[in-house]
């Protein structure tokens, strides 16, 4: 009654001699235990395995017998095609009972993956097919379908067998899970409404069997390693890489609609479409001197999403006039990103990288695509602020243009949410999102209007996905609001963080961005950066924010006389009164403060609409008790500028070394400043006060 | 505000530290004790001010099932923004402490703190640079093989009409050769079916012995010679199908064996016309 | 109308805030509550939790003036939701300009929700909620809701 080899227990069930029956029968149950012991210590070799699948397969023995047999089938390191195609054949006899058919369908189910080969499995394709009509089987057999399927496997009349199917049965989860790839492959064929919560078509029946499985491919691997230097398990993933990279990595990787060197079809030549030559593979190119000589006999792939990977043929998605493409490749993004990003949990490393490819392709085509901004503005609802920040953020910046009452309630809400409540570094984060957002909007959607023409002009770009309905007329006014918002947002965040000089950082880039709209991209000058922002600078603790912020009031001056001269005749724009005023209070109040030691001047010239006049009283100067107020924010005492002051003073001979002589050196201390890098002290002096000593 | 609220928990917190420390000097003892004195006064005001709002004002639950709790809401919040504004205009500015010491810890905490946070700004903005530059690089390149890919396409237009005539030979020839080769597979295929199709389901007048499944074999063998065998019969929807695509029925007549039909329409292989029985089709299996 | 939780009720500490967790059991109250006090501020931070409102009458004389007022529910059952529609009816209505958040936990299993989302957002646009979604039990998402309800206000 000992133990039994596995040899020994596979011998039994091969012999024709053995009996079958069960009851009493003690050297079977011997032969079922060795074998059930072997499988789940060690796993049964490629071999046992095709030789006990078929003897389970054909039901020699009864049917608990042959389910326990099946049940045993834990393979150490693969499973030969050769055992799987046995077995569907077997399916296809009737000889197992509909059970054991199931239980077969599913043991492939779990041991897909290691399966060596798959090509002879899928050529069964059109007769695995039939099985849906058992009901046993069919969510299983839809399952292994949907690992199965091939672009060319999509017909026609596969779908009306399971739309067919459907309406007999009623919807079922994994009746749409395949229907769900056969649209994937043929959106325009397959006219599918999912709802939008399910995302798990297949439910993971075997659970336990599987686990099973992991522990002892683990055992079996961890041992393998030392002797061998590639672990079987993994070769064969690095042989037949497509489905389980295609699952893991989400973007499938590159197949050629011209090559299809699948062995069910023997001659690939005719099925060439009509092209003038014979089409390239894609597979071929990998260098831009391929694409270049190729360029006009390639085959886009037949997986669209593919082009993601591959940067040299987006070039080819640009050249394409095939909207076909352009739509695929929305419908694909749409899908999977609303699985993965919205419907997913938590982060993932393979839709970082996904992510990571779709930020590169924006770059590159210079443009959003329009699904995307479907997605983001959904998961933008449930976004935690932390999950893929960066990326959410690098598409935010490439958002199509839309009314700002929309932008406000999809896109800017949300983040001011998120920018209140966060540190200070995602503040910034988001500031340089909106930031960028706000330069794309102004290079590539709004267009300076030609004075000549009444019609509004067309973009200066062409769009790679179809443009959306004229967008330029909203171009300008949400430009305009959103300038607005993120100056709020810079006031609320320096508040909030007590002049963060990070945070002042990139209050200055807005600000320099605000000032430079103009020049750079002609946007109309219709406001000024608000007072808190320039005075919050001016009386800054460091010298980066004095500096820039003086270059900003000169960007805006020029700016200012750029249009001026360019209206000329035409006359004053609304609202230029107010701007003017403003900016000549800046200039004023800066002026006074750095230069002319006159700040909080108030009794000079009370009607004077200075901002400082504004901020502050001249009974909370008094208060503070400085003595020499007016001075204390010179070019000379400025605290942000003391330091540089005194490593002027130091250069200077012994007896100028003194404050008091050091205001005749005013000029000299500004190109002092240059030298440091702070240009915008200088230049503002420069711009302003023509008399310099 | 800030100041003051700064100058707040440098007191709270660190007043002990400051006021035991080696540098503690007259000012900053001055300046906690002025500091006590003014939170003692805030707290009597607070608590003024708290006996008032228990005296006059009443809660209201926001959330009723009959009306919008918005308005409500919006009220309170449009009330309480102009109380806010209110009160700021009668507070004026806050102000640092005039005494001495105390202002000269602040501005030295302020300016110690602000150049750690410069220190990090400068690190940001340098590996910022450092990324713009590689994006630059990269959109350049993109530049260079957009420009060149443009070129090429270009040259190809002109060789395309330059070519015109040579290459409609061309492509004749080269479609006449993919025909040919189609043709060939074509006839293969059809010999390996008509093989197929004759061994398994020969029509009742060749029968053998051993081919009684599918209740063909067992019948009468005599009368059947005008019926039509089944790959004839298939060959016949076939080309109904790639010929007439618009009209792919053909009419059922007494050459086509009932048995034949029946185990197509079973298999799926063909459907009848949904008005007219006597018309079957091929289902569309190319599509 | 005693029965409503009123906003200033009693003197507020000084340097103190004053939380309080309104949501169902399961819905990760006490985890939540955990979780804040982990985070380091430069205020006292005290929690307080209750399952459902108006709060008891017996604890009313000890209990401190609220500053603010967390709504959790947990999106995956639907008696959660039930529960903190009701819990907003006894709240003053000063709460709800900034002293309120909702904490919309289970976000992360779109599976199992036991309703659509929309009904959520419908509930915190009606009281002027700030919705914050999240998974308690996922770590790093528990150190975000964390961070962000502690931020510093202005």
């Amino acid at each position: 009654m000992g133990d039994l080899y596995v040899e020994d227990a596979v011998e039994y069930f091969t012999n024709p001699h053995s009996r079958t029956a069960t009851r009493g029968n003690v050297p079977l149950s011997n032969a079922l235990a060795a074998i059930n012991k072997e499988a789940s210590a060690n796993g049964l070799s490629p071999d046992s395995i095709t030789i006990l699948l078929d003897v389970a397969a054909s039901s020699r023995f009864s049917d608990t017998v042959s389910q326990k047999l099946v049940k045993c089938l834990i393979p150490r390191h693969t499973v030969s095609e050769d055992a799987v195609v046995r077995a569907i054949s077997w399916l296809c006899t009737n000889i197992p009972s509909s059970n054991l058919q199931a239980l077969i369908v599913r043991w492939i189910l779990l041991v897909y993956d290691l399966i060596d080969s798959k090509d002879r499995l899928h050529a069964l394709y059109g007769l695995i097919f039939h099985f849906i009509e058992d009901d046993t089987m069919c969510p299983y057999i839809c399952h292994l379908l949907h690992l199965l399927t091939r672009r060319e496997d999509v017909r026609l009349f596969r779908i009306r067998r399971l739309l067919n199917l459907q309406s007999r049965v009623g919807v079922q989860t994994y009746i749409s899970g395949l229907l769900s790839i056969y649209r994937l492959y043929y959106p325009n064929i397959v006219s599918l409404v999912m709802s939008g919560r399910r995302k798990i078509f297949f439910k993971n029946t075997d659970t336990a069997w599987a686990q099973v499985i992991r522990k002892v491919q683990a055992r079996a691997n961890a041992v393998q390693r030392p002797i061998t230097v590639q672990v079987p398990s993994l070769a064969v993933r690095g042989t037949k890489p497509r489905h389980k990279r295609a699952k893991l990595q989400l973007v499938p990787s590159l197949q050629s609609a011209v090559d299809q060197t699948d062995v069910t079809v023997p001659t690939d030549s005719i099925q060439t479409s009509i092209s003038i030559t014979a089409g390239m593979k894609l597979e071929q190119i990998h260098t831009f001197e391929d694409l270049l000589t190729n360029v006009d006999r390639l085959e886009l792939p037949m997986q669209v999403a593919a082009l993601l990977r591959h940067p040299h043929l987006q070039h080819l998605l640009l050249c394409s006039s095939d909207r076909l493409l352009t739509t695929r490749l929305s419908y694909w993004l749409h899908h999977t990103l609303q699985e993965e990003l919205i419907l997913g949990n938590g982060e993932n490393d393979a839709v970082r990288e996904l992510l990571d490819m779709v930020v590169t392709f924006t770059d590159f085509i210079q443009e959003g695509v329009p699904v995307l901004d479907d997605i983001i503005i959904r998961y933008l609802m449930v976004w935690n602020g932390r999950d893929y920040r960066s990326h959410v953020l690098q598409l935010i910046t490439r958002m199509g243009m839309m009314p700002f009452s929309d932008l406000r309630e999809c896109i800017l809400e949300p983040l001011r949410q998120i920018y209140c409540s966060s540190s200070v570094y995602v503040k910034c984060q988001v500031l340089y999102c909106l930031l960028q957002l706000l330069t794309n909007y102004s290079a590539l959607e709004w267009v300076t209007p030609d004075p000549n023409s009444n019609t509004l002009p067309l973009p200066n770009t062409t769009s790679v996905f179809s443009p959306k309905a004229d967008t330029q007329a909203l171009a300008l006014t949400t430009i305009q609001e959103l300038i607005a918002y993120i100056d709020k947002l810079c006031v609320l965040g320096l508040t909030q963080e007590r002049d963060h000089a990070f945070l002042m950082h990139y209050t200055l880039s807005y600000m320099e961005l605000a000032s430079t709209l103009g020049q750079r991209f002609g946007v109309p000058l219709q406001q000024v950066v608000s007072a808190f922002l320039i005075y919050r600078c001016v009386f800054a603790l460091h010298a980066m924010a004095v500096s820039r912020v003086c270059g900003v009031i000169c960007d805006y001056c020029e700016q200012y006389r750029m249009m001026a001269k360019k209206a000329g005749d035409a006359g004053k724009q609304e609202g230029w009164d107010f701007i003017v005023n403003t900016l000549n209070g800046y200039t004023l109040d800066i002026c006074d403060t750095l230069w002319r030691s006159k700040a909080f001047s108030f009794h000079l010239n009370p009607k004077r609409s200075t901002m400082i006049y504004h901020l502050t009283s001249a009974d909370a100067v008094a208060r503070t008790r400085v003595a020499n107020f007016h001075t204390a924010f010179s070019l000379l005492q400025h605290p942000a500028l003391m330091g540089f002051t005194q490593s002027f003073l130091k250069q200077q001979p012994d007896e100028d070394r003194s404050l008091g002589h050091a205001h005749k050196h005013r000029g000299k201390l500004l190109t002092h400043l240059q030298e440091r890098h702070l240009q915008g002290v200088d230049r503002f002096i420069h711009t302003f006060i023509r008399s310099k000593d | 505000m800030p100041y003051s609220a700064n100058l707040l928990t440098l007191m709270s917190g660190d007043a002990q530290n400051v006021a035991n420390g080696p540098e503690a000097s007259e000012d900053i003892t001055h300046a906690i004790e002025d500091l006590r004195i003014d939170i003692d006064k805030q707290k009597a005001l607070l608590q003024q001010l708290h006996s008032n709002v228990e005296k006059n004002f009443q809660c209201r639950a926001a959330g009723s099932r009959d009306s919008d709790p918005l308005v409500g809401i919006y009220q309170e919040q449009d009330a309480w923004l102009r109380g806010m504004i209110a009160a700021v205009q009668q507070r004026g500015d806050e102000l640092l402490p005039t005494n001495h010491g105390a202002c000269q810890e602040i501005v030295c905490r302020n300016l110690v703190e602000t150049c750690k946070q410069l220190e990090e700004v400068l690190a940001h903005v340098k590996s910022q640079k450092q990324d713009l530059e590689e994006e630059k690089k990269r959109v350049e390149q993109w530049l260079l093989e957009d420009k060149e890919v443009g070129r090429e396409l270009e040259k190809q237009i002109r060789l395309a009409s330059d070519m015109e005539n040579t290459s409609k030979k061309k492509i004749k020839a080269e479609l006449g050769g993919k025909y040919k080769k189609a043709h060939e597979y074509h006839i293969f295929l059809m010999q390996k079916m008509i093989e197929f199709v004759s061994e398994h389901f020969a029509p009742p007048g060749a029968e053998k012995g051993k081919q009684k499944r599918h209740g063909i074999g067992a019948l009468d063998t005599t009368g059947y010679a005008h019926l039509l065998p089944l790959y004839s019969f298939l060959e016949v929807l076939m080309n109904r199908c790639f010929e007439v695509p618009h009209d792919p029925y053909i009419q059922l007549s007494e050459e086509h064996w009932s048995e034949y039909v029946e185990l197509l329409l079973r298999c799926g292989i063909v459907v009848r016309h949904p008005n007219d029985s006597n018309l079957i089709k091929l289902v569309a299996f190319h599509l | 109308m005693a029965e409503i939780l009123k906003y200033l009720a009693k003197l507020p500490t000084p340097l103190t805030a004053v939380t309080l967790i309104v949501g169902d059991e399961g819905a990760g109250t006490l985890e939540l509550a955990n979780l804040l006090l982990q985070q380091i501020t430069d205020y006292h931070l005290r929690v307080h939790t209750a399952t459902r409102l108006p709060l008891p009458e017996d604890g009313a004389a000890s209990r401190p003036n609220f500053d603010f007022v967390i709504f959790l529910l947990d999106i995956t059952r639907m008696e959660s939701f039930k529960q903190t529609e009701e819990a907003l009816q006894y709240v003053d209505v000063a709460y709800f300009h900034g002293r309120s958040c909702l904490i919309v936990n289970g976000a992360k299993k779109p599976d199992r929700w036991a309703n659509d989302y929309s009904i959520v957002e419908e509930l915190a646009n009606a009281y002027n909620l700030q919705i914050i979604c999240c998974q308690l039990e996922d770590e790093e998402d528990g150190a975000v809701v964390r961070r962000r309800l502690t931020a510093p206000a202005i």
